[in-house]
C-alpha cells in the first residue's frame, strides 16, 4: 500500500470514528450517511464501531459502594487546620476580632448606619426595578478578578473587601463617607439574588460614630446582649426594626460592622462570620469557604427585607 | 455547591478510573484523591463543561502521581503503543460482546485505555478529552481511532484464544 493510500485510509478511519462519536458537523455527517448507502463495507465498519462503542459503554460500572462520607473527612480536617491557623494569626499579629450577633426587638429610632443602609437598599432596589445596573459603577478600581481591594484612608495598606459571590452576594456598592474633618467611613453594599442586602461598614478606631455620624439617638442600654465595647453597634441595634441583625469585630485600629434586615439568621451568621474571617485573612475565599457560603444560601429562605 | 456537582460525575469518573487502573480498589482510591483535591481547590470552574474536564484532569493527575509514587513508570505522553492497520475493522459483530471487550481492554496499553475511557466509557466529547489530555482535538481523533483498532485486534485475538483453549480442553 502506498503512503498516500495509507494516509487516505487513516483519514477515512478517523472520519467514520468521528461519525460514530457524533463529532462531525451536520454537513459532514450527512455526507458520510449518504456514502454508507452506497458502500456496504463502510456501513459494516460503522456497525462494528457502533457495537464496540455500545459494549464499552456497558462496561462502565457505577461508583456504588463508594463511601462518599469519606470524601468529606479531609474537608473537615482542613477546616480545623484553617481555624487553628486563623487563631494563630490572631495571636501573632495581635488582631482582636469579636463577632456578636443578636436579633433585635422593635425600636423606633434610627441611627446613622441604618439610615445609610436603608438609603442604599432603597436606591439599589429602585435601580434594579427600573432595569438599572445592580452593580454600581463606584466599585473600587482593584475589584477585578475577585480581589476587591480598596484604599482605606486611615489604614496603612489596602483593605480587602470579601468576595461573597459564592453566596450570590455581589459587591455592588462602595462609598467613602466623610466622618468629621479627616475621618472616613467605608460603606460596602452586597446585593443578593433573592432580595438580600448586606452592608459592611468600616470605621477607624478613633471614630465615635455616635457623635460624628449623624448623632444617633438610640440608647445603647436598650439593646439586648450588647457587647461592652460595641457602642456603635449597640446604638445601631437599639434603633433597628425587627428582623435586623448585625455583627461587629475589630482588626487592629479598624472597626467592622456588618448588618442586614430580613435575612435568615443562620445564613446571616454564616455570611457575617465569613466576612469577618476574610477581612482578618485579607484573602479571597478558598474552595471550602465558597462551599460553606453556597450551602448556607441553599438552605436559607429568601430575604424579606 | 461543589458537593452536589461532584456527585453528579462520580460514576463517570469511577469508570474512567477503572479504565486507567484496571482495578476496583485502586480506582476507588484514585477517585477519592480526585474528590479531595477538587474540594480543596482554591478556584473551581463555574462553567459545567470546564468543571467536568477539570475533574477528569484531576483524576488523571492523581493516577499518574500514584503510579510515580509506587515506582511504576507511566508515560502518558503522546506515544501510541500500536501502529494500527488502517481499515482493519473486519470482525464479525457477534464477537464483540461484554466479555471480549472487557478482556480486550485489559490487554490495551495505558494510552489506549485512557482515550477509550474518556470517550467511550465516560462519554466525553473530543474537545473535552483534548482539554483533559492537553492535546489538540486532531490528536484525540487519531488516538481514539488507533485505540479502537487495537481493541478490535485484541477482541479478535481473545476470541481466537478462547476457541483454541476450548479445543484443547475437549481433546484431553
Amino acid at each position: 500500500m502506498s503512503a498516500t493510500a495509507k494516509d487516505d485510509d487513516q483519514i477515512q478511519d478517523a472520519r467514520i470514528n468521528a461519525y460514530v462519536d457524533g463529532e462531525l458537523s451536520a454537513a459532514e455527517a450527512a455526507e458520510v450517511a449518504a456514502e454508507l448507502t452506497r458502500n456496504s463495507a463502510l456501513a459494516n465498519n460503522v456497525a462494528t464501531l457502533s457495537r464496540l462503542k455500545a459494549e464499552l459503554r456497558a462496561t462502565a460500572e457505577p461508583a456504588s459502594g463508594l463511601d462518599l462520607a469519606d470524601l468529606h473527612v479531609p474537608f473537615r480536617r482542613r477546616r480545623v487546620f484553617a481555624f487553628a491557623a486563623a487563631l494563630l494569626l490572631v495571636a501573632l499579629v495581635g488582631i482582636t476580632a469579636r463577632v456578636t450577633l443578636w436579633p433585635v426587638s422593635e425600636q423606633s429610632q434610627s441611627v446613622a448606619i441604618w439610615k445609610l443602609h436603608d438609603h442604599w437598599v432603597e436606591q439599589s432596589s429602585s435601580a434594579a426595578g427600573h432595569g438599572g445596573e445592580t452593580i454600581d459603577q463606584d466599585r473600587p478600581a482593584g475589584a477585578a478578578g475577585g480581589r476587591f481591594q480598596t484604599r482605606f484612608p486611615q489604614a496603612s495598606h489596602d483593605l480587602y473587601l470579601p468576595d461573597l459571590s459564592a453566596a450570590r452576594l455581589m459587591l455592588a456598592h462602595t462609598e467613602f463617607i466623610a466622618n468629621g474633618a479627616e475621618a472616613m467611613v467605608l460603606h460596602a453594599g452586597y446585593v443578593g439574588s433573592r432580595g438580600c442586602r448586606i452592608s459592611l461598614f468600616v470605621f477607624a478606631e478613633q471614630v465615635s460614630a455616635g457623635t460624628d455620624m449623624g448623632n444617633p439617638t438610640g440608647n445603647a442600654a436598650d439593646a439586648p446582649a450588647a457587647p461592652p465595647s460595641a457602642d456603635l453597634v449597640a446604638a445601631a441595634m437599639a434603633a433597628a426594626a425587627d428582623a435586623a441583625m448585625a455583627s461587629e469585630w475589630r482588626i487592629g485600629s479598624l472597626h467592622f460592622v456588618a448588618l442586614a434586615r430580613g435575612m435568615d439568621p443562620a445564613h446571616f451568621a454564616t455570611v457575617a462570620d465569613t466576612i469577618r474571617r476574610l477581612t482578618i485573612e485579607q484573602q479571597p475565599p478558598d474552595g471550602d469557604t465558597e462551599m460553606i457560603l453556597a450551602q448556607s444560601r441553599a438552605s436559607a429562605a429568601p430575604c424579606q427585607a | 455547591m461543589q458537593g452536589k456537582r461532584f456527585l453528579a460525575y462520580t460514576d463517570r469518573l469511577f469508570a474512567f478510573a477503572i479504565s486507567l487502573t484496571r482495578d476496583h480498589d485502586q480506582a476507588r482510591d484514585v477517585l477519592h484523591e480526585c474528590a479531595v483535591k477538587a474540594f480543596a481547590a482554591f478556584r473551581v470552574p463555574r462553567d459545567e463543561a470546564a468543571y467536568r474536564a477539570w475533574l477528569f484532569k484531576i483524576l488523571r493527575n492523581a493516577f499518574i502521581d500514584r503510579q510515580r509514587k509506587e515506582g511504576r513508570v507511566t508515560t502518558m505522553a503522546d506515544v501510541d503503543e500500536a501502529e494500527a492497520k488502517p481499515a482493519d475493522w473486519d470482525i464479525e459483530n457477534h464477537l464483540i460482546n461484554a466479555i471480549s471487550v472487557k478482556q480486550g481492554m485489559e490487554l490495551l496499553g495505558p494510552i489506549h485505555r485512557e482515550i477509550i475511557g474518556l470517550i467511550d466509557i465516560a462519554g466525553l466529547s473530543y474537545a473535552e478529552a483534548a482539554d483533559v489530555l492537553d492535546v489538540p482535538v486532531g490528536t484525540v481523533m487519531s488516538r481514539i481511532t488507533r485505540a479502537r483498532h487495537a481493541l478490535i485486534g485484541h477482541v479478535r485475538g481473545t476470541n481466537v484464544r478462547h476457541l483454541s483453549a476450548r479445543k484443547r480442553t475437549s481433546t484431553r
